[in-house]
C-alpha cells in the first residue's frame, strides 16, 4: 500500500472538510461536502474495500447529499440573510478548527502505536461482507432494518407536521 | 483489484475533462458579445417576476427521505444476495433466505404505512385540513 | 526514495497510460460518436414514426447531421444569466458527464474488452447514476431561473425515485448469478448445453423484473414517457433552459450516453451480453493464419462485440420507439407509478425470485424442462 497516495487522498478530504466549514455560500459548502465524501470513497477504494466505496457514493453522495440540497432549496429567504461582511470573518472558524485539529493530532500521536494499521485488502469483500451480515451479525442486520423503518416513519411524521403549519 | 479501480478512475477522469475540453475549445471559436438583455433569465420573453429561489412543494423533500431509506436497503441487500446462490441446499441458505425476507418485509411495511397515510400523494388532499387549503398549490404545479 | 518506490509500485506508468488510453478509446471513440449518431437516429426514427423524411441534406441520407449539430453547438455563444452561480454552473455538466460516462468503465463489451472488471461493477454503475441526478439538480439551481429550478427538482425527484425499482430489479438477477461483477454475470449466462440461458428467461419473476428495469431505466434517462423535467412543451426546456450551445450539447450527450449505458446493462445482465445461444465463436474461428499471425482471437472478439452491439442497438431502438409512441406522464402519475406500482411489484418479484432460486436450487425454466439435476 502506498502511503503517499493515501496521505494525498486523506489530505484532500481534510481540505474539503475545511471548506465545508469555511465557505460562506451554502451550496458551495455542499459541493465541498460532495468532494469530501467522494475522497472518502476513493480512500475505501485504495484500501481495497470496493463494495464500501461504491456504497459510499451511492448512499451518501446519491442520497444524503440530495436530501441536503433539497433541504437547502426548501429554505425560504436563503439568500436574504447576508453573512456579516467584515475583515475578520474567517478568524474564528480557523482558530476553532486549528485548536480542534491540534487536539486530534495530539490524541492520534499518543495512540498511534496501538492503532491497527490500515491494511490493503487483497480479496473481494462482497462475499465476505455478505457472510458477515447473515452470519454472526444477522440479528444486527434485522435491527438495521428496524432502525431504517423508524427513520422512515420519523421523517414522514416530521415532514407532515411541517406541512400542517 | 486496485488496477481495476485505477481504470475506473481513469474513466471518471476522462469523463470529467471532456466538458472542460469541449468548452475550452469552443472558447476560441465562439462569439462573445455580452449584452445585458442576454443575461436576464429566460421567462418566455417577459422580464422575470419575483426571485428565482421560490419555496417549493415539500413533497420533494419527503420523497428524498423515503428514497434514502430504500436506497440504504437496496445497497445492503446487494452483498446478501450475492452469497445466496452459494448456499442453496443448506440450512445456512435457509437462514439467508429468512434474513432477507424479514429485512425486505420490514421496509415493505414502511412503504405500506407511507402509502396508506397518504404521504406518497403528490398533491395535498383538500379535505385533510381546511387551514392548509388556502396554501394548497393548484393542481399541476411542482 | 521509499515513497517514490511505493508510488511506482502502486501505479507504475504503463498501466496508467493503458488505463487512460482505454478510457479515451471507449469514451471518445465509442460513446461520444455513438451518442452523436443517436441524435441523428432519433430524428430519423421520429420521422419514420411520423411518416415524414427527417434530416436528409447533410451527407448521404443526412448521416452527417450530427456533425453539423455538434459544430453548431460549439459555435454558439455561451451566455449565462448574470446572477448564476458561476462555479456550480460550470460544475454541473462535469458532474453529469462523470455520472453517465464514468459508468462505462464497468460495462463488458466483449470477453476481454472491459474498462475495469470491478468486483462490484453493477453497484458502481448504480452509484454513478446517482451522480447524474446531483448534476442536474445543481445545474438547475445555479441557473437562476425558476423554470429551470422546477425542472431540476422534478428531474432529481424522478431520478432518485426510480433508482429503487432499478436496484430491486437488478437484485433479483444477483440472486441467480451470485456476483456483482458484470463480466461474471454475463459468463453465468453462457449456453453450455446444460440449459443455462439468458437471465431474463430464468424464471418469470426475473422476466417481470426486466420490464420494471426497462421502465425505470427510461425514467432514469429522462426519456418519454418520463421526460417531464426537460419537457419541450412545458417549462420551456426544463433544467436545460439557461444552458446554451455546447453546455446543452453536453447534457444531451449525457442523456444519450445514459441510454446507451442502460441498454448495455440490460444486454449484459438480462440478455446474455456478448453471447448468443448455439454460437461458440471460439470453436468456429479456431485457426486463421495470415502472415504467420493467428487472427482467430481477433475474429472471436469482433464477433462477440458485434453481438453485444446488436443487442444494444435493439434496446435503443425500443427506447426511441417508446418515445415517439407514448404521451408524457404528469408528475404525480410519474411518482405514484414509481412508489405505488413499480416498487411493490419489484419487491414481490424479488421475493418470488428468491423463493424460486431456493426451491428449485437455482435452476431456470429451461433447465427444469430439460430435467437437469
Amino acid at each position: 500500500m502506498s502511503d503517499t497516495i493515501v496521505y494525498l487522498i486523506a489530505g484532500f478530504a481534510c481540505l474539503c472538510a475545511f471548506l465545508v466549514a469555511l465557505l460562506p455560500n451554502i451550496l458551495h459548502a455542499v459541493i465541498a461536502l460532495i468532494g469530501c465524501l467522494f475522497t472518502t470513497a476513493a480512500l475505501y477504494a485504495v484500501l481495497g474495500a470496493d463494495l464500501l466505496a461504491a456504497l459510499q457514493v451511492m448512499v451518501y453522495v446519491g442520497g444524503t447529499i440530495v436530501v441536503i440540497i433539497f433541504a437547502v432549496m426548501m429554505t425560504p429567504d436563503l439568500y436574504k440573510n447576508k453573512f456579516i461582511e467584515r475583515a475578520g470573518k474567517y478568524f474564528f472558524p480557523t482558530l476553532v478548527c486549528s485548536i480542534l485539529g491540534a487536539c486530534f493530532w495530539y490524541i492520534y500521536m499518543q495512540s498511534a502505536s496501538i492503532l491497527p494499521k490500515a491494511e490493503l485488502v487483497r480479496f473481494a469483500i462482497t462475499k465476505k461482507m455478505g457472510l458477515a451480515l447473515v452470519g454472526p451479525y444477522a440479528l444486527l442486520f434485522e435491527y438495521v432494518s428496524v432502525v431504517l423503518l423508524f427513520g422512515l416513519l420519523g421523517a414522514i411524521v416530521i415532514a407532515r407536521t411541517g406541512e400542517r403549519r | 483489484m486496485l488496477q481495476q479501480f485505477g481504470n475506473a478512475f481513469a474513466f471518471i477522469f476522462v469523463a470529467a475533462i471532456i466538458p472542460v475540453l469541449a468548452l475550452t475549445v469552443g472558447r476560441f471559436f465562439r462569439p462573445d458579445y455580452p449584452l445585458s438583455t442576454k443575461k436576464i433569465p429566460y421567462e418566455c420573453g417577459e422580464l422575470p417576476v419575483g426571485s428565482a429561489y421560490v419555496m417549493f412543494n415539500h413533497r420533494f423533500y419527503l420523497v428524498a427521505i423515503i428514497f434514502l431509506v430504500f436506497d440504504v436497503e437496496v445497497a445492503l441487500m446487494f452483498p446478501v444476495m450475492s452469497i445466496f446462490s452459494d448456499y442453496l441446499g443448506q440450512s445456512f441458505g435457509l437462514k439467508i433466505l429468512i434474513v432477507s425476507l424479514v429485512f425486505l418485509f420490514t421496509l415493505f411495511l414502511g412503504l405500506v404505512y407511507a402509502w396508506l397515510s397518504g404521504d406518497l400523494e403528490w398533491f395535498m388532499e383538500r379535505e385533510r385540513d381546511s387551514r392548509v387549503r388556502k396554501k394548497t398549490v393548484t393542481r399541476g404545479e411542482a | 526514495m521509499t515513497t517514490v518506490q511505493s508510488w511506482l509500485e502502486f501505479m507504475p506508468f504503463a498501466p496508467v497510460v493503458g488505463a487512460l488510453f482505454g478510457a479515451v478509446v471507449i469514451l471518445l471513440l465509442f460513446v461520444a460518436p455513438v451518442g452523436g449518431i443517436l441524435t441523428y437516429v432519433e430524428r430519423k426514427l421520429a420521422a419514420d414514426f411520423q411518416e415524414r423524411i427527417g434530416p436528409n441534406r447533410v451527407g448521404p441520407f443526412g448521416i452527417l447531421q450530427f456533425l453539423a449539430d455538434a459544430i453548431k453547438m460549439i459555435l454558439k455563444e455561451d451566455t449565462a444569466p448574470e446572477n448564476a452561480d458561476k462555479f456550480i454552473y460550470n460544475l454541473a455538466p462535469i458532474l453529469v458527464m462523470m455520472g453517465s460516462l464514468g459508468a462505462f468503465a464497468a460495462v463488458p463489451f466483449a470477453s476481454h474488452i472491459m474498462g475495469a472488471d470491478l468486483d462490484v461493477g453493477l453497484f458502481y454503475i448504480l452509484a454513478m447514476g446517482a451522480l447524474v441526478s446531483l448534476g442536474i439538480l445543481l445545474g438547475a439551481w445555479s441557473s437562476d431561473n425558476k423554470w429551470s429550478l422546477l425542472g431540476g427538482m422534478r428531474a432529481a425527484a424522478q431520478i432518485i425515485s426510480y433508482e429503487i425499482p432499478l436496484g430491486l430489479a437488478l437484485l433479483s438477477v444477483i440472486t441467480i448469478s451470485g456476483s456483482l461483477s458484470l463480466r461474471e454475470i454475463v459468463l453465468d449466462q453462457a449456453w453450455v448445453g446444460q440449459g443455462s440461458f439468458w437471465h431474463v428467461f430464468h424464471n418469470p419473476f426475473v422476466m417481470v423484473n426486466f420490464v420494471i428495469y426497462f421502465i425505470s431505466a427510461l425514467a432514469e434517462c429522462n426519456r418519454t414517457p418520463f421526460d417531464l423535467p426537460e419537457a419541450e412543451s412545458e417549462l420551456v426546456s426544463g433544467f436545460n433552459t439557461e444552458f446554451s450551445g455546447m453546455r446543452f450539447g453536453l447534457y444531451a450527450l449525457a442523456e444519450f450516453a445514459d441510454i446507451i449505458l442502460f441498454a448495455c446493462v440490460a444486454a449484459a445482465v438480462f440478455f446474455g451480453g456478448w453471447q448468443l445461444p448455439f454460437f461458440h465463436p471460439e470453436q468456429i474461428f479456431t485457426d486463421i493464419n495470415l502472415m504467420g499471425v493467428n487472427f482467430a482471437p481477433l475474429f472471436v472478439t469482433l464477433s462477440t462485440l458485434l453481438v453485444f452491439l446488436g443487442k444494444i442497438a435493439f434496446f435503443i431502438f425500443v427506447v426511441m420507439w417508446i418515445r415517439w409512441t407514448l404521451p408524457r406522464l404528469r408528475m404525480d402519475q410519474l411518482m405514484s407509478m414509481c412508489w405505488k406500482y413499480l416498487i411493490p411489484i419489484a419487491f414481490v418479484n424479488l421475493i418470488g425470485s428468491l423463493l424460486w432460486v431456493w426451491f428449485f436450487r437455482g435452476r431456470s425454466i429451461v433447465e427444469l424442462l430439460m430435467g437437469v439435476a
